[in-house]
């Protein structure tokens, strides 16, 4: 293809396709964007998306360069962002590998990223290249890989300059949760705040921005996201007193188009006079600061580390924000709004749109960043969109996506810290007996701080009409102390110690039908299932489990269909794709970390409960089964390889 | 301070220098040690810039802090309040007052991080009342290690100064296959008060959010057993508090005195004492028997003293 490299002072325009017959109006648009003031932006862009007639449109979808993100995601060769669609379905209609067959799957193929850490990125396929990050370890943190998809050959890598020091704030792991691409670029966060542009045919650098500051505890670990030309990308922190934000970046230039925090007077919240929260409490001017004591929104967490999705009908985002800090909730009085919160927000300005916050004043590290996926269900006769979140408080939320209305939220695992959600209010209902006192030590939290269900993603089927949610089944001891803040250091002021649910497994893998509000069948795993899921039209679901098993079972019954024991434990992101060879493959990466499995994977102690912020007494027999790995592993049926002469390496 | 002579000339202008004394009423110990943290953290600085008094830069204090590094093995007895100009009262929990002391002829007051030597703390972390939160936001959190409160940082022990560290390398690869030379000793080593200041400061300069109550490690390594990365000899782990690494420690000397560092290093030694006396470790569910009981059902700076049948993930048997 014949690109042109061209950026003038405004960045409008580089690698652009020559001759393309939108440049004109492209341009105009973005010089437009660029004079009008921001209602008449916003105005536009409304404009755009209701105007009806063809030229209108098309106009409209140059405007943001020649965006072919979600032409990708409607093609199933491709798993063009790590949630697959905006949707975050993580389901694919390739159905070559299906219940019938699946138990003959073979590795074809497999690369090792370097760094034996927590491997929880999705790998990303855009057009016979498969991308992946490294995590945040050895010579290369967050080394990019481009590999031939279908071969495995190694077609570029690209590493970031390293910051060692940006381990020493990053709570839970030094993970990535995967690149974005758009447009031809491939982009990257880093662990320590920086967020890169990448040609994705090169390798090459194209822009560099820096978003945070790790000596105020600040990281990025979670996948960007390319809306509308913008590259979305939220803060890690929230055991650091970090105030939390998600920014958005223009994807041709690296400039921070806007930031809305999640704490703070409204004018830093991005709230303005269209921001219509469904329930009365969330009602008032200023509540991001007036619902904390003095100044504490400052460093009062909220950070923005998960899943983004998209309805492009609404023009709305939906991501969720954090856990507020410190983790004593008796030093921050108030509902610390907007912590654990799931926002709606116009992804062209930023501005709110409506809130939900999940668990005001929230007492034990509930954060709500967890996938809120873009559905369209028949609820009682008619056919609602909704969002549907599982959330980390067990609750599984299905919420109007228009207005934010909760329209049911049913438990999913054990919960003893609530006893429900008042959909009248909205308010979630603390159980008190339970209530955390300073120095007084609270038995049985049931979810345990990382929740029913942390980051790891679930999929869903539209033929099965089942959400498949990986999840973790952990109660806690949890005790509170007083903690001074130091910038740059852990802001948390508990103790607290995991342990198995009730009936002594530690993770579930579920199929959840949110119509019904019930769980379907179950399986449970006795250690957390920390990978994400997929689903195809194969009516297969897969997931790894940190004792080193990738696994598919039948989406419609549960039953396992096959296995393969791995190099390291599982608690990356399954994906498919077709290769250019016509054969579909399935890929994860092997390398057990994150939050439960640094225990396997760093210096951490074992015999000690209470290590990695309590997670170790849950997952102490981790290093019996795994250390840390770097293996993405990718298999394929035997009869669809292409005869090579050394079949299944590794075998 | 301009000084004037009795014939009315003036003199060259006299150095001064303020120093912070608190006091705490006897057998208050959670409240004392709540207030040495304070002190150490610098929160009192703020305070100080509101109520006008000029403050000594950092650079220049550590520069009398090493020329001072001699001969300082005496903690400060804080119960005594001294005369002086009286501040107003910066909280209900401290009295504070300042001392005008000319800095030229008396070597100023070590760190507030001792007791009087009659007072054993108390043990429980838990029971110590609230420590004041700084509320220092991001926004100006730069600004906090760059000004001393006139509060003295200086060693409390002799022969291990500034110059004696440099020579403590960090690796145990020395070319010309010469001998290592020594490490310094910690000067509180095994102090039963030591050890439990070392345990509060563990706390309150957050160093658990890392390393994890008992030094479990999580976000940092493990300090409960005898394995550090960076050498485990006193003198190494001083070296890594004081100096950071790079790969995520921070540089506390900027923060901390070399008094409050010794304690830390003298807790981190004796929570490092495992009962293993294996030169390795054997990583299996049979030699994996024990495990620590948990810091939420009590603390001592001897973690290993108390220990439990390992409970693979489950719920401890012990736990009520």
């Amino acid at each position: 293809m014949s690109v042109s490299r061209h950026r003038n002072e405004h960045g409008w325009a580089e690698l652009r396709p020559q001759g393309d017959a939108r440049w004109g109006s492209t341009r105009v648009i973005e010089r437009l964007m660029t004079i009008l003031p921001r209602q008449a932006r916003s105005s536009l862009s409304v404009g755009c998306l209701l105007a009806s007639s063809l030229f209108v449109f098309f106009f409209c979808t140059s405007s943001f360069g020649q965006s072919d993100l979600q032409s990708l995601m409607k093609d199933d060769r491709n798993w063009p962002m790590a949630a697959k669609d905006y949707a975050n379905t993580r389901f694919s209609s390739l159905d070559q590998i299906n219940a019938a067959n699946v138990g003959q799957l073979r590795l074809a193929w497999s690369f090792s990223v370097g760094p034996s850490r927590g491997q929880e990125a999705a790998p990303l396929v855009v057009n016979d290249t498969l991308y992946v990050v490294a995590p945040y370890d050895g010579p290369h943190p967050n080394q990019v890989f481009a590999l031939d998809a279908a071969t495995g050959e190694l077609k570029w890598s690209y590493a970031p300059k390293p910051n060692p020091a940006a381990k020493g704030v990053a709570c839970c792991d030094v993970v990535s949760r995967g690149l974005a691409y758009d447009n031809g670029k491939i982009f990257l966060n880093t662990l320590d705040n920086y967020m890169v542009g990448l040609d994705a045919q090169s390798g090459k650098e194209l822009w560099v921005a820096k978003l945070g500051e790790i000596n105020l505890g600040e990281t990025i670990t979670m996948a960007p996201v390319v809306i509308r030309g913008k590259v979305f990308a939220g803060n890690s922190g929230g055991e650091m007193g970090v105030r939390g934000w998600l920014t958005a970046v223009d994807a041709n230039t690296g400039k921070i188009a806007w930031r809305a925090y999640s704490t703070g007077p409204d004018k830093d919240v991005l709230i303005g006079d269209d921001f219509k929260p469904y329930y009365d409490f969330m009602k008032g001017k200023d509540l991001g600061a007036k619902t904390w004591p003095g100044d504490k929104w400052k460093i009062g967490g909220g950070t923005v580390w998960g899943w983004i999705s998209y309805d492009p009908e609404l023009n709305y985002l939906y991501y969720g924000s954090a856990n507020p800090g410190p983790w004593n909730s008796s030093q921050r009085p108030g509902d610390n709004m907007w912590t654990s919160t799931i926002f709606a927000r116009d992804p062209d300005t930023g501005a709110a749109k409506w809130a939900y916050q999940a668990s005001p004043h929230d007492l034990w590290d509930h954060d709500e960043i967890n996938e809120s996926l873009v559905l369209d269900l028949d609820i009682e006769g008619r056919t609602r969109k909704v969002l549907v979140h599982p959330g980390r408080n067990g609750y599984m939320y299905v919420i109007d996506r228009a207005s934010g209305e909760v329209i049911s939220a049913e438990p999913y695992d054990t919960i003893t810290v609530y006893k429900g959600v008042d959909l009248k209010t909205g308010r979630i209902q603390p159980n008190h007996e339970k209530d955390p006192q300073v120095g007084r030590t609270v038995e049985d939290v049931c979810p345990a701080p990382p929740g029913a269900k942390d980051w790891q993603p679930s999929a869903w089927s539209p033929r099965t009409k089942l959400l498949y949610v990986p999840h973790q089944h952990l109660c806690a001891s949890f005790k509170a102390s007083e903690v001074g803040y130091i910038a740059g250091t852990p802001f948390i002021g508990a103790t607290v110690d995991m342990y198995a649910g009730p009936g002594g497994h530690r993770g579930e893998f579920m199929a959840w039908d949110p119509v019904k509000k019930t769980k379907v069948w179950s399986i449970p795993e006795h250690l957390p299932v920390w990978s994400g899921a997929l689903v195809t039209a194969g009516d297969v679901a897969f997931y790894g489990t940190m004792d080193r098993f990738f696994k598919a079972v039948d989406a419609k019954t549960g039953q396992q269909l096959w296995q393969i024991r791995a190099p390291s434990g599982f608690i990356g992101q399954p994906i498919t794709y077709l290769g250019k060879d016509g054969v579909q493959y399935v890929a994860i990466m092997s390398g057990v970390g994150g939050w439960p499995g640094v225990v396997a994977n760093a210096e951490v102690d074992p015999r000690v409960r209470n290590s990695a912020l309590g997670f170790v007494g849950a997952t102490q027999d981790l290093p019996f089964y795994t250390v840390g790995g770097s293996v993405l592993l990718v298999f394929a049926l035997p009869s669809s390889q292409p005869s090579a002469p050394s079949q299944t390496p590794g075998r | 301070m301009r000084v004037h002579a009795g014939d009315g000339t003036a003199l060259a202008p006299l150095g001064f220098q303020f120093d912070v004394a608190t006091g705490a009423r006897q057998a208050e110990h959670g409240l004392e040690r709540a207030r040495d943290a304070f002190i150490l953290r610098r929160d009192i600085e703020p305070v100080l810039r509101e109520c006008g008094v000029p403050l000594a830069s950092h650079r220049a204090e550590v520069l009398r802090g090493a020329q001072r590094r001699s001969g300082m093995g005496r903690s400060h007895r804080y119960r005594r309040p001294t005369i002086g100009i009286g501040l107003t009262a910066i909280s209900a929990l401290l009295l504070v007052s300042a001392v005008m002391t000319d800095t030229s002829a008396q070597p100023t007051r070590p760190p507030g991080a001792s007791s009087g030597p009659n007072d054993m703390p108390s043990p429980g972390l838990a029971e110590q009342p609230a420590i004041q939160n700084p509320a220092v936001s991001p926004q100006n959190a730069p600004e906090q290690p760059n000004a001393a409160a006139g509060i003295s940082v200086a060693p409390n022990s002799g022969g291990t100064g500034a110059a004696a560290m440099l020579n403590v390398p960090v690796t145990t690869l020395l070319p010309g296959n010469v001998a290592p030379p020594p490490r310094p000793a910690n000067p509180v080593e095994g102090q039963a008060q030591a050890l439990q200041r070392g345990m509060t400061y563990f706390v309150s300069f957050n160093c658990v959010g890392c390393h994890a109550p008992n030094g479990g490690g999580g976000m940092g390594p493990s300090l409960s057993n005898s394995y550090f990365l960076y050498g485990g000899e006193p003198a190494d782990i001083y070296l890594s508090i004081f100096q950071g690494r790079p790969n995520g420690m921070p540089a506390w000397g900027t923060m901390l005195p070399d008094s409050a560092i010794w304690d830390i290093v003298a807790y981190i030694s004796s929570i490092s004492k495992e009962p293993s006396k294996t030169w390795g470790q054997t990583i299996s569910r049979d030699a994996m028997s024990e495990e620590q009981v948990a810091a939420e059902y009590g603390q001592s700076t001897a973690p290993w003293g108390a220990t439990q049948k390992f409970s693979d993930g489950q719920k401890p048997n012990r736990a009520k």
